[in-house]
């Protein structure tokens, strides 16, 4: 009796163990599929996390002006629609209290306080904010990144969104992937060799 | 410790083998009826003790299994194409649900190792899994999140393989959940659903009688302790230690064993032994913080909740503290006939410390209120020290000689005393404390 429900639930957990990934797999392929591309103007820095790996912290630096009679609270779930600038880098256009109609490129994000004094610009966090990279990988772009951000500001990254949720699609530096341009870097003779 | 506990173990075998020849001679002498003999057999068989160390290696051998799983997914296979990189990340998996299968459906005679490092291997395994599909999409969010859902998704396991060490695992998951939780402004009180969700768990190992109890004693405790400081949250330190005083009230007072004639500690079970420990040392160290006048000086009526808290979080605290004084309340009528009087002091003094919260709340009159307080606790010391000498019991006797000791350092520190008294009265303890033990050895060695 006992080693029978003790099967069953066995069945179950390992079923809830397949299905769990799974449904993440399907979520995120799907907004990679059937996604709108944003480029998002990115600075970071380089953290590890004890399960998945090292990673880029992505900062977007994303603001949005307030409307009137918004009741202010922190962390605050909130719907942002967005639109490009000149550039053609992703901006918030509008907050919203409830979701966009799907037609709208939008994303869920979380208020993070103003932005001025004036309390009319508040800042908005995007909970796209990682980029998993190979272990020797993540510290080389960071150093990287140093260099080039007093340089240009052109560092990227591509973000697929639909209905909400947002999937990254990859780290841009001076217009090339991450991974292309760090293992261009490894292949080009060093300053030494030149001379 | 797990050395101790193997040779414990190997005497323990020695000593039951031994005893199986005496009660087989006490049979033929006619001291004993053949159906007392072959109950004295039956309780006492050699069987009953199994060696510790198989046990152990094969949890060690299933966690490190597990954790280089995690480790080498986690490195980040960037040459492999995603799709590859998912197929990868199932494989640890989906091995070990097939090891886990074979220790549930396979073998009539599994082991409790068997189970044990099967079980450790599935749950690290699932949160490998989930670790790898997350770094795949680059899934940002916390880490929070993936562990609640690999916390979800490893309970099943814990009963499915009877499985403690993953059980261990879980409640620090679960632990470091509401940790995260509280320190990311996020509600933490669904800790308490997820630890209750284990305890039928526990409920099996106690009724089996097997001593994987308790080691999960020591977590229960453990993880509860620490979570529940995170589940109140006070403008001063009055709600955690309001909290924590009546918390570990009910644990001493609900795991303490039977006060008989020949009452000792060691009659209660071993599982309980943990719970009344932690419960026991905790009440007397947060009474003892108790005792100080800067923490009544710091409660004030308009100060006694975190103003910045949201009002959800208010309702909650104050619930928390209806439910652990109810509980307290209930508890001490329930134990008090059963109990002696170092166990009903010690519940007396939880409910008697709400009353003068609630005094102190009205008057504010912390000088008479500390007095109040550092009299009970010297009363309670007292108590613990004379059962203590009338059980011939060295560790319960240490036990209320710490707590008076501890009583008369504290008020030795806020008085302004000059250094030659206080020198004075700390050599008069430890000479207390060396005589009053040593008396105690010598009327050990009398009986």
């Amino acid at each position: 009796m006992i080693s029978s429900w003790r099967k069953i639930l066995l069945g179950l957990a390992a079923t809830a163990a397949l299905l769990a990934p799974l449904g993440m797999i399907v979520r995120y392929e799907t907004v990679l599929r059937l996604g709108t591309p944003f480029r998002f103007r990115a600075r970071f820095v380089d953290p590890a996390d004890p399960f998945r790996g090292r990673y880029v912290q992505l900062h977007f630096n994303l603001t949005a002006p307030l409307p009137k009679a918004w009741p202010y609270g922190s962390k605050e779930t909130v719907y942002a629609r967005l639109g490009q600038d000149e550039q053609g880098f992703a901006v918030i256009e509008e907050l919203s209290y409830t979701p966009w109609p799907p037609s709208i490129p939008w994303v869920e994000a979380q208020l993070r306080g103003f932005s001025d004094y004036s309390n009319r610009v508040i800042h908005v966090q995007v909970p796209f904010s990682q980029f998993y990279m190979n272990q020797w990988k993540a510290p080389r772009a960071e150093n990287e990144y140093r260099q080039l951000s007093q340089k240009t500001s052109y560092i990227w990254c591509v973000v697929r969104v639909w209905r909400g949720k947002g999937v990254i699609e990859d780290l841009y530096f001076e217009e090339r992937p991450v991974r292309e341009y760090l293992e261009d870097l490894s292949k080009a003779p060093t300053a030494d060799a030149k001379e | 410790m797990g050395l101790l506990r193997f040779a414990l173990d190997t005497m323990n075998r020695r000593v039951l083998e031994w005893l199986q020849g005496e009660i087989q001679s006490w049979e033929r002498e006619g001291l004993l009826s053949p159906e007392q003999a072959s109950w004295l057999r039956r309780r006492y068989h050699p069987g009953e003790c199994r060696p510790l160390i198989p046990l152990l290696l094969s949890i060690f051998g299933g966690l490190l299994i597990g954790l280089g799983v995690v480790l080498l997914l986690a490195h980040n296979w960037d040459q492999i194409p995603r799709w590859g990189r998912l197929v990868v990340a199932y494989l640890p998996l989906m091995a070990a649900i097939v090891i886990a299968a074979r220790v549930v459906v396979g073998s009539r005679h599994v082991t409790v190792a068997a189970q044990e490092s099967a079980g450790l291997f599935l749950f690290l395994t699932m949160g490998a899994t989930l670790s790898l599909v997350a770094q795949s999409y680059h899934i940002g969010g916390s880490f929070r999140h993936l562990l609640l859902l690999w916390m979800g998704l490893a309970l099943l396991t814990i009963y499915a393989l009877d499985a403690t060490a993953p059980a261990l695992l879980y409640l620090i998951g679960i632990t470091v959940w509401t940790i995260l939780q509280r320190s990311e402004e996020a509600l933490p009180y669904g800790y308490w659903g997820l630890l209750a969700a284990l305890l039928p768990y526990g409920m099996m190992l106690i009724r089996g009688k097997d001593r994987r109890a308790v080691w999960l004693s020591w977590g229960l405790g453990t993880s509860a302790s620490v979570a529940l400081g995170f589940s109140l949250q006070g403008e001063g330190p009055m709600p955690w230690l309001l909290g924590y005083l009546l918390f570990f009230a009910i644990l001493m007072m609900s795991f303490a064993a039977p006060a008989t004639s020949e009452s000792n500690l060691s009659l209660s079970p071993d599982w309980a032994w943990p719970l009344f420990f932690l419960g026991a040392s905790g009440l007397g160290g947060v009474g003892w913080m108790l005792a100080f006048s800067s923490v009544w000086e710091e409660t004030t009526a308009s100060e006694f909740w975190d103003p910045d808290i949201s009002r959800f979080d208010r309702v909650m605290g104050a619930l928390f503290l209806f439910l652990l004084v109810l509980g307290a309340a209930v508890t001490i009528v329930k134990v008090w006939r059963r109990s002696d009087w170092p166990i009903r002091l010690g519940g007396l003094f939880s409910l008697l410390t709400i009353l003068l919260v609630e005094l102190h709340l009205q008057y504010e009159a912390p000088a008479l209120i500390v007095a109040v307080v550092n009299l009970f606790l010297v009363g309670w010391s007292a108590a613990i020290v004379g059962g203590a000498v009338r059980r011939l019991r060295t560790g319960l006797l240490n036990a209320g000689l710490l707590l008076f000791c501890a009583l008369v350092a504290a008020r030795f520190f806020d008085a302004d005393l000059s250094y030659l008294v206080r020198g004075i009265v700390f050599v008069a303890l430890g000479v207390l404390f060396l005589i009053v033990n040593r008396w105690m050895a010598r009327q050990r060695g009398v009986s």
